[in-house]
């Protein structure tokens, strides 16, 4: 293999798709986040049918492939692709993302509510006091791991057509009539990009360890 | 004396499972009542019920005058004067030594931040936690060490009475001593404290009032010396025997 033709296939791919990457994987994460917040709220501080409502709905949305949402979504409402594969990534990360803050924020809940009802702080207090601020905090590894998932995930945004490093690397083998050179290369910025996101939450879970929290957590 | 807290009839049920079977117990401003009890005897329950962490599903509880299992009383307000400690110390994680005592004082105290870490740095010095420590967190502290912070978080409320549930048992028996010696100075300060302990040497000092309990149900209750050396039912001298003996145990291994 050409490793100078593979250095300038990498950055071609980069300066061509990576935008896009990135774009969507932004894009997806944030609306899991607000809306896998949304639901994790409900489920932790209503409960009841509320809680039993929503763990069906993620279950449901979590038992979708990605590129069939992407599909519904696309075809469905006849929107921009880039927008649709936003929405449809994003929909899919929120039941995931609901289900990690929601874990996180039971098992702090169940430690500390308690001790914060007991200096007198009221339930909203020591949700905001207490048990907010250490779920945000647990929570960033988790949501560190999501979001390479999304990252992965976005490349098969190719299917409706968005120009990402995915498709331009696909796009560009099938102009050259040779497959091994971009795959090896959107490989590898695939790879850094990850190894770089989980070395950064590997960090973050170390300052946490100091704080106290388990391995579980 | 006044009463300052006074349960009635007091019952429980966690599924089919009666825990606390008709408690009634009152307390004096000032003393220090001890609880003992075989494991699952309800102790901890009761202690929790006391301040309304558990709701009771009978029963009411009068304190200061005022039945805090109606429905028209603020909890938290009622939850201020009130301070818990639990076995194991549940300090705040994510926060300081100190921040964990200012919290309660600027977010239910409304106290300034100023004035709020003065009254967090006073109350960490009557439990002996040096200002060395005030910065560090919970996970660096020692259990014993967290226990006090956990004390000084309670106390800097100001609260009228203090429920602790053994507070010592999550602890080596050389960091016991620093605890119980902290209970002990504030018993002598006249703190109301309900303490459930199996420490039968601090109950001896320090407690005006022992009751034990067992399945549910207050068996006896009286001063420590009745209770613990002569006690009138026979449940009760047999709990305390085996207690004792644990104790001596525990002493022998340790010289």
């Amino acid at each position: 293999m050409d490793f100078n033709q593979l250095f300038q296939t990498i950055i071609f791919i980069a300066l061509k798709g990576v935008s896009n990457t990135f774009l969507l994987s932004f894009g997806a994460f944030s609306l899991g986040l607000g809306l896998g917040s949304l639901l994790a709220f409900m489920q932790v501080l209503i409960g009841g049918f509320a809680s039993k409502l929503i763990d069906f709905v993620t279950r449901v949305l979590r038992s979708i492939p990605p590129i069939l949402m992407l599909f519904i979504v696309f075809y469905g409402f006849r929107i921009n692709n880039v927008v649709a594969a936003i929405i449809g990534l994003g929909i899919i990360s929120s039941a995931y993302q609901s289900q990690i803050l929601r874990g996180v924020a039971e098992a702090v809940a169940a430690r500390q509510l308690d001790a914060a009802l007991s200096i007198g702080l009221d339930l909203w207090g020591s949700f905001r006091s207490v048990i907010l601020p250490q779920v945000v905090l647990l929570s960033i590894p988790a949501l560190l791991n999501e979001f390479t998932t999304i990252l992965k995930d976005s490349s098969i945004a190719y299917a409706i057509g968005v120009v990402e490093m995915f498709t331009t690397a696909i796009n560009l083998a099938n102009a050259r009539m040779e497959y091994a050179i971009p795959l090896v290369s959107v490989s590898i910025l695939y790879i850094v990009i990850c190894f770089g996101i989980s070395y950064a939450a590997s960090l973050i879970h170390r300052k946490i360890s100091l704080l106290g929290y388990g391995e579980s957590m | 004396m006044k009463t300052l807290l006074q349960a009635i009839d007091i019952h429980k049920y966690f599924g089919k499972q009666h825990v606390l079977k008709g408690i009634n117990l009152d307390v004096y401003e000032g003393e220090t009542l001890v609880i003992i009890g075989p494991s699952g005897s309800g102790k901890s329950t009761l202690l929790r019920c006391l301040n309304l962490l558990i709701k009771p599903d009978r029963g009411r509880i009068i304190f200061d005058g005022v039945d805090i299992t109606s429905g028209g009383v603020d909890i938290n307000k009622v939850r201020q004067e009130i301070g818990f400690v639990f076995q194991s110390y549940n300090l705040f994680a994510h926060l300081t030594a100190i921040e964990n005592v200012v919290l309660g004082l600027v977010k239910v105290k409304k106290m300034s931040r100023e004035e709020a870490r003065r009254v967090a740095a006073e109350a960490l010095l009557s439990v002996g936690i040096t200002e060395d420590l005030w910065s560090k967190y919970p996970a660096q502290l020692s259990g014993g060490q967290q226990q006090r912070v956990a004390i000084a978080r309670a106390i800097a409320m100001n609260p009228r009475l203090l429920l602790l549930d053994e507070p010592t048992s999550a602890l080596d028996p050389e960091l016991t001593v620093e605890v119980l010696n902290v209970l002990e100075k504030l018993s002598e300060k006249r703190m109301t404290m309900i303490i459930v302990t199996h420490q039968l040497g601090f109950a001896m000092r320090a407690a005006d009032e022992v009751v034990f309990m067992e399945d549910g149900k207050i068996v006896e209750k009286g001063p420590p010396e009745k209770i613990l050396l002569n006690p009138e039912k026979e449940r009760t001298r047999e709990f305390v025997s085996r207690l004792m003996e644990l104790y001596r145990m525990e002493r022998m291994r340790r010289q």
